[in-house]
């Protein structure tokens, strides 16, 4: 069996998962920079440093996300959302049940994928082309604020009086935000009902196809706790996030290099 | 065309009745130069065969001054309900103003109309900045189909003449656009001072029963080799039937059919077979079709703006009434238009095409901002899902700035299918 890279161009992060024998041996996120091309060959090169071994010992390289078609040197692409399945599939393989439905969201889209019973893709819908309510409305908020982006989640769930929140558009949040903090309202409180509003548009966004047990939710966003609490909260089922969120993407590319690889596509 | 309006100023242009729009005239070259371009650019991508047609967008528009100069009247007309063979009985020349470009929907937006079909606006704004051909109509002709057209007829009254045909909202009242067809023919003898009779509409038809012939002959070719004729091919030729001559068009097709036959080979690759359908995808709106190509062949496709391509006229009794009946039940009972109240037979004719190509899947456009065509998707989508065929839905406009995303939708529903497959 061979060494295979799965690279996530994504919009904000680049990620890259390296496999071998169909185990994880190492992964890398880094910011993404103007050049998708140039961030992809960063990431690599960190991740095989670790390593200790050459990038040419790497058989297979499958690039997806956004920026997918940037990236030259890889062997082919994917597109992130079958990405998304099979990294999900492989992750919940130790699940004993069958996942129906997968809720991602990453830095500029968001999107729910449902599945059908034997875990085969069967419709998908995702945000318009504006990035309301996604990873760049959280980062926004996250720079007004003054908090950390990862430390969102850990003070939201503070908040015993969650502040109705119109809008997840990332312009108007904004204006929305300014009010609210000159009103004095508590930083936990808004976090959570911004947290509860991304929550809401997820769901509608769910609904269109469907939602069914189990759910996954994963993509960077996934790491924010407040929204997982506030998805569970609204429809009052459990959700599984798995333990690095922002990797799935990857690392389903990587799996499926595995893939092309044997068949040499 | 010319004596409705006035030109006030440099900035403004303003109708008869008073409404003044900004003098789209900034706009033209903008329209015009990305037209061309794009013109330019379609027969770098699609096959050589298809060459022969590149110079009939610049001639046209020299031939139909000359004609118009000698006298001739040009008909401009939108949608699939006007019979091109009654312009042409009555000598003078049919253009089609159904429009795909983005530039020209920038003069609805600067007068505050933004929420609207961006086909309407795209139109407009063509024939308000005098860009190509869509500047030389004595008059248009504007079937009622949607609501969009109906209040387009309006506001394009002001600066032009405007005859409305009526369309039917169900197939049954096909009596009513038959006596409305009458008013029309009435009207174009009058403008042209023509006498539309048995022998010159018998003529017409007959013409138009050639480009028939050709088009489906050009439809089995794609059948047959799906590779080598691709959607973009499909559409230039949907296209260029617009403004072209009838017979000029007709011996073009004929050409190109005949050099792809020659140049028939065996097929490279296996891809999915798409059917694409739903709103029209007009020149130079072809960024959907482009994507698509990608990663999979549209093996057919079900527009309406073909449609007037594939169906011909069936006369059985050459008498003048035969042939006026015959020339409805064309526009008519075939319609896949979502004005009129008829889904099943869209759905119907989807089932057998995709029967018919061997089709995958089917991907469904909706031009944002169409009601009609957002509404008709819901039950196509819920009869094609319990048959267990493929079927998703992309909505956009004729701006390219959302391809990336359209793109992952489109790759993503293509690999779905693959997988399915295997």
């Amino acid at each position: 069996m061979a060494i295979v890279a799965g690279i996530d161009a994504g919009s904000t992060r680049t990620k890259v998962v390296i496999i071998k024998n169909g185990n994880i041996i190492n992964k890398v996120c880094i910011p993404t920079k103007k050049d998708m091309e140039l961030s992809a060959k960063l990431a690599l090169k960190k991740c095989i440093k670790k390593l200790r071994i050459e990038k040419n010992e790497i058989n297979y390289i499958v690039a997806t996300g956004y920026g997918r078609k940037a990236i030259k040197f890889s062997n082919n692409t994917i597109s992130e959302i079958i990405a998304n399945v099979v990294g999900v599939k492989f992750l919940a393989s130790s699940l004993k049940r069958k996942v129906r439905t997968i809720i991602d969201l990453g830095g500029q889209d968001s999107k729910v994928i449902s599945l059908d019973e034997n875990e085969n893709i069967q419709n998908f819908v995702m945000n318009d082309k504006c990035s309301a309510g996604t990873g760049k409305f959280l980062e926004n908020i996250s720079r007004i604020l003054g908090v950390k982006l990862e430390d969102l989640g850990k003070i939201s769930i503070k908040s015993k009086n969650p502040i109705e929140i119109n809008s997840t558009c990332t312009v108007f949040a904004e204006s929305e935000l300014i009010s609210l903090l000159a009103q004095k309202k508590k930083t936990e409180d808004i976090i959570c009902g911004i947290h509860f509003s991304i929550a809401k548009k997820l769901i509608s966004l769910a609904n269109q196809v469907g939602v069914k047990d189990v759910i996954v939710f994963d993509g960077g966003g996934a790491k924010n706790l407040g929204i997982k609490v506030a998805l569970e909260n609204l429809l009052k089922r459990k959700i599984y996030v798995p333990s690095e969120p922002e990797f799935v993407v990857a690392l389903g590319a990587a799996l499926i290099g595995e893939e092309y690889a044997r068949n040499n596509r | 065309m010319r004596n409705t309006r006035e030109i006030i100023g440099e900035e403004k242009v303003k109708s008869k009745f008073g409404l003044e729009f900004l003098k789209p005239s900034h706009r033209k070259k903008e329209i015009e130069r990305k037209f061309l371009d794009e013109w330019e650019k379609i027969f770098k991508e699609t096959n050589s065969a298809f060459k022969v047609l590149k110079n009939r967008l610049k001639n046209r528009i020299v031939e139909l001054k000359k004609e118009r100069r000698r006298g001739k009247k040009i008909i401009g007309y939108f949608c699939n309900f006007t019979p091109e063979e009654l312009i042409y009985a009555s000598n003078s020349i049919p253009v089609r103003l159904c429009s795909g470009s983005f530039q020209a929907t920038f003069i609805f937006d600067e007068n505050l109309i933004s929420d609207t079909c961006p086909l309407i606006k795209s139109s407009f704004g063509l024939i308000l900045s005098n860009s190509l051909f869509y500047n030389f109509c004595d008059v248009i002709i504007l079937p009622l189909v949607c609501d969009g057209k109906r209040k387009l007829s309006e506001i394009l009254s002001e600066f032009s003449d405007v005859w409305i045909l009526k369309i039917p909202r169900t197939k049954s009242e096909i009596d009513k656009y038959l006596s409305d067809l009458y008013v029309i023919k009435e009207k174009l003898e009058n403008l042209t001072g023509n006498k539309i009779n048995r022998k010159s509409l018998e003529n017409s038809i007959k013409t138009f029963h050639k480009r028939t012939e050709v088009f489906r002959e050009f439809l089995n070719l794609k059948k047959e080799s799906p590779g080598l004729i691709g959607s973009l091919e499909t559409n230039l030729i949907g296209f260029t039937s617009f403004f072209d001559d009838v017979e000029i068009w007709t011996n073009n097709l004929k050409k190109i059919c005949e050099n792809m036959k020659r140049n028939k080979k065996e097929e490279k690759e296996n891809k999915i077979r798409i059917l694409l359908t739903g709103s029209p995808i007009i020149f130079p709106n072809t960024k959907i079709l482009k994507i698509i190509e990608n990663y999979a062949n549209v093996v057919v496709d079900n527009f309406c703006f073909t449609e007037h391509l594939y169906h011909s006229v069936e006369v059985d009794d050459w008498s003048m009434k035969g042939m006026m009946r015959a020339l409805a039940n064309k526009y008519i009972a075939p319609s896949i238009c979502p004005c009129l109240l008829s889904e099943e037979d869209r759905i119907d004719r989807t089932l057998q095409l995709i029967e018919d190509f061997k089709v995958d899947g089917v991907i469904y456009y909706q031009l944002r901002n169409c009601q009609l065509f957002d509404l008709e998707y819901l039950k196509m989508r819920q009869v094609f899902l319990r048959k267990k065929i493929p079927i998703f839905k992309i909505v956009s406009d004729y701006s390219t700035q959302d391809t990336e995303q359209l793109r992952i939708r489109i790759e993503t529903f293509i690999e779905m299918i693959k997988r399915g497959k295997k």
